[in-house]
């Protein structure tokens, strides 16, 4: 079959450079060492190398697959693909259409030429993960979006992997997982059914790029998934404490306010810190009203109430920090009329 | 023996003056306490209802001179049930389309007929500041609430009879029970007796199932991941998706019964509504400062993209159609993170509504509202009325409730 048969050739190799997946064929079938990347099966000798972009091919994607040897003059050579048993074309490279998840699809290639010949054949076998995060910053109660990270926060991911065999998807428990967290392996958090880590956040401004590598120890698939988390500034809102309706959460104050009522409690919320609630003790909040300091109670730091005593306009100002994080820092500034009704022009805080 | 007569009587006398003494000082004690309790409001009654509805938005209507009913023409498509924030609603079963919400203040169910306008009272029991409710088809009442050490309340209950339906009637107790406390996310299944919520654990969420009374819990799925979103369509499963947020990947999920994830949409920016009687489903993103909205008429079917920018939480589809829904769709949207801003209460918008017809993939204007009333509507958490005939909304901007007739 090969032209090359020899002691020499009697390695397999994969080689994951620039997300190009190599693998070479050893005769007999034998192969060394285990491959990384199961998704491509080995069909028999051969001198030729198949490689393939993206390395882990996912359900009905397209995946460009390319003829190498270190011994064949290729340039100079016949190649001629086929996919499934059908002819796909010729040439050192084929772009080869994927079906859905598990879906196997057998690929050939034959090379002859004055170099010599030869053939090699792998199976794709698309398999995804779906790489799910979240922080743990704060947010408040019913927030219908997510927390993301801010200074200090806490990152969760959760792998879920979909691969098939015989069938049916693998049962994630019996998964080999590897986490990466900017290159370097986690080894602690990695393992057999290992589908979950928490990472602490970049600092403010970085970002984090995680990856997971999910093989499957029965059969050898394997796939891969990777992202990119940033990390952010928290966002200071200021919102009206209604005595009746409670905090208003479904309408924040603008720059330019107005309120009914002459005395007006206002609750302020840092989106994304790294609390647990608004009055954690490891915030320090600095209230300002028309430019003058305010003390706020200390048991309930996050609000204070205005009284007015009649129209007016109450310029708050807001100020917030966290003495033992210096990355953490947060401000705003509102304008608000009082008054018995509110006048037209700004928005209402009463809705 | 004349002398200790005398003393005899002399001290009669004084434990008789003493007596009297003591008397009057206790009065005057309690003159002075009473006049502090009534400086305090004590013994005062309590306000009454001023409206046969007895409902907070009829008192503070009356409150501030003005009507309960004033913001649209009385031929408009529209009718603002609820000037005063709600916490959430549910239309109920019958031959007659009638709405059932619940008061923010109050915590009190009241029952609104869109076809006369009529609305009832039906309880009384006080839950002050309700952030969340839910009614199921069946009357089921679902608040939720912050108490003042900010534990996260949620109140499962029935009205002691829900027969109340004409203004005389006199308002029930609502009886429920207390499920545990800091649930994050809630879902009720609007036809069965289920409830589908989170419970958080050391190192994980667990996705669980009770019946209405918090009894017969049955785990469903557990993850690490505890942002969850839940959706019960009434067919007896449940979706879960990611808290979405602008930029940033999104999954949702149908649970199958195996406990295992299908797959439904994964996305940026990602928000779901997926269909009761159907595989359909209207999915959105948020990418980049723009929305998209996508149809996909079965789960076999490819995503096919709407001509109308909007999220997934402005829509609703029609029950029993497996392809027909409602979306309302921002006139503008001027966020480069629309999300998070709406979310936040940072932004909200001026609504058009359209109909959408999953298995065309197609997009037709039903209703501009800007002719009928000057408020600018900010559709939020939309249902239509089993007959099709009703669309019930909360403004997001003020939190009031609306019903459009669909139908003209």
């Amino acid at each position: 079959m090969s032209a090359y048969n020899g002691d020499m050739l009697r390695t397999l190799t994969a080689l994951l450079c620039g997300g190009i997946l190599l693998v070479a064929f050893a005769p007999g079938g034998a192969f060394w060492p285990e491959p990384a990347f199961a998704q491509v099966n080995f069909g028999g000798a051969s001198a030729l190398i198949i490689s393939a972009a993206p390395a882990h091919p996912t359900p009905n994607s397209t995946v460009e697959l390319t003829a190498e040897s270190p011994l064949l003059d290729l340039a100079d050579s016949d190649i001629e693909w086929s996919v499934n048993g059908k002819s796909a074309g010729s040439g050192e490279t084929i772009r080869v259409q994927l079906g859905p998840l598990g879906q196997e699809t057998d690929v050939s290639v034959s090379v002859s030429g004055t170099s010599g010949s030869d053939s090699a054949q792998i199976s794709l076998v698309p398999s995804s993960i779906d790489l799910l995060w979240e922080a743990d910053s704060y947010v408040p109660p019913f927030y219908l979006g997510r927390a993301l990270p801010g200074s200090g926060s806490m990152i969760r991911l959760f792998a879920i992997p979909h691969m098939v065999q015989a069938g049916s998807e693998i049962a994630p428990s019996g998964l080999q997982y590897t986490w990466k967290l900017n290159g370097a392996t986690l080894k602690a958090q990695s393992g057999i059914g290992e589908s979950s880590i928490v990472v602490p956040a970049a600092i403010l401004y970085g970002s984090d790029t995680i990856i997971v590598d999910v093989v499957a120890p029965s059969n050898g698939l394997s796939a891969e998934a990777s992202i990119s988390i940033r990390t952010g500034d928290p966002y200071l809102a200021l919102y009206d404490d209604s005595p009746l309706f409670g905090i208003m959460y479904h309408q924040s104050l603008s720059g330019e306010s107005n309120a009914d009522e002459s005395e007006t409690s206002f609750a302020a919320v840092p989106y994304f810190a790294e609390v647990s609630t608004p009055n954690d003790q490891s915030l320090a909040y600095a209230w300002t009203v028309n430019g003058s300091s305010v003390n706020a109670d200390p048991k309930d730091p996050s609000e204070i109430t205005i009284d007015a005593q009649s129209q007016g306009v109450a310029q708050i100002g807001l100020s917030l920090s966290n003495p033992s994080d210096p990355f953490f820092s947060a401000q705003g500034s509102w304008q608000v009329a009082f008054s018995a009704n509110a006048a037209d022009g700004g928005t209402s805080v009463f809705h | 023996m004349s002398l200790v007569r005398l003393v005899l009587i002399a001290i009669a006398v004084l434990a008789l003056g003493g007596l009297l003494g003591w008397y009057y000082f206790l009065q005057g004690a309690q003159q002075e306490v009473n006049t502090q309790d009534a400086s305090r409001g004590y013994g005062v009654q309590a306000p009454s209802f001023e409206g046969s509805a007895g409902s907070t938005n009829e008192n503070v209507a009356s409150t501030l001179g003005g009507s309960a009913v004033p913001t649209t023409a009385p031929t408009s498509r529209l009718w603002e049930v609820s000037q005063v924030p709600v916490a959430g609603f549910g239309w109920q079963g019958g031959s007659v389309p009638t709405l059932r919400f619940v008061e923010r203040s109050s915590g009190n169910v009241l029952q609104a007929t869109p076809s006369s306008g009529n609305v009832v009272r039906l309880t009384d029991t006080l839950r002050p500041e309700i952030y969340q409710a839910s009614v199921t088809r069946d009357g089921s009442v679902l608040e939720r609430s912050i108490d003042q050490n900010g534990t996260l309340i949620t109140f499962a209950g029935v009205a002691a009879s829900s027969s109340a339906t004409t203004a005389t009637s006199s308002p029930d107790t609502l009886l429920g029970s207390q499920l545990p406390q800091n649930i994050r996310a809630v879902t009720t299944d609007p036809i069965s007796d289920t409830l589908y919520f989170t419970v958080s654990q050391p190192s994980d969420v667990a996705i669980v199932s009770t019946n209405w009374a918090g009894q017969k819990e049955k785990q469903l799925f557990t993850s690490a991941i505890t942002q969850w979103r839940l959706i019960a369509d009434g067919d007896g499963t449940l979706v879960l998706f990611q808290a979405p947020a602008d930029n940033v990947q999104g999954y949702a999920y149908r649970l199958q019964k195996n406990g295992t994830l299908l797959l439904l949409a994964q996305g940026l920016g990602l928000t779901v509504l997926p269909n009761a009687s159907s595989s359909a489903l209207i999915f959105g993103t948020s990418q980049g400062g723009s929305l998209s909205l996508f149809s996909q008429s079965s789960s076999s079917a490819s995503p096919q993209a709407l001509s109308i920018q909007t999220v997934a939480d402005k829509c609703a589809w029609v029950p029993g159609s497996g392809s027909i829904g409602y979306c309302a769709a921002p006139k503008q949207v001027t966020s480069q993170q629309f999300l998070d801003d709406w979310y936040q209460g940072n932004i909200h918008t001026s609504d058009t509504f359209y109909e959408v017809d999953a298995s065309e993939a197609s997009t037709t204007l039903l209703y501009d509202p800007s002719g009928d009333t000057n408020a600018s509507l900010d559709v939020e958490s939309p249902s239509i009325d089993p007959s099709g005939q009703y669309l019930a909304f909360i403004n997001a901007a003020d939190q009031s409730l609306w019903v459009l007739h669909i139908t003209q």
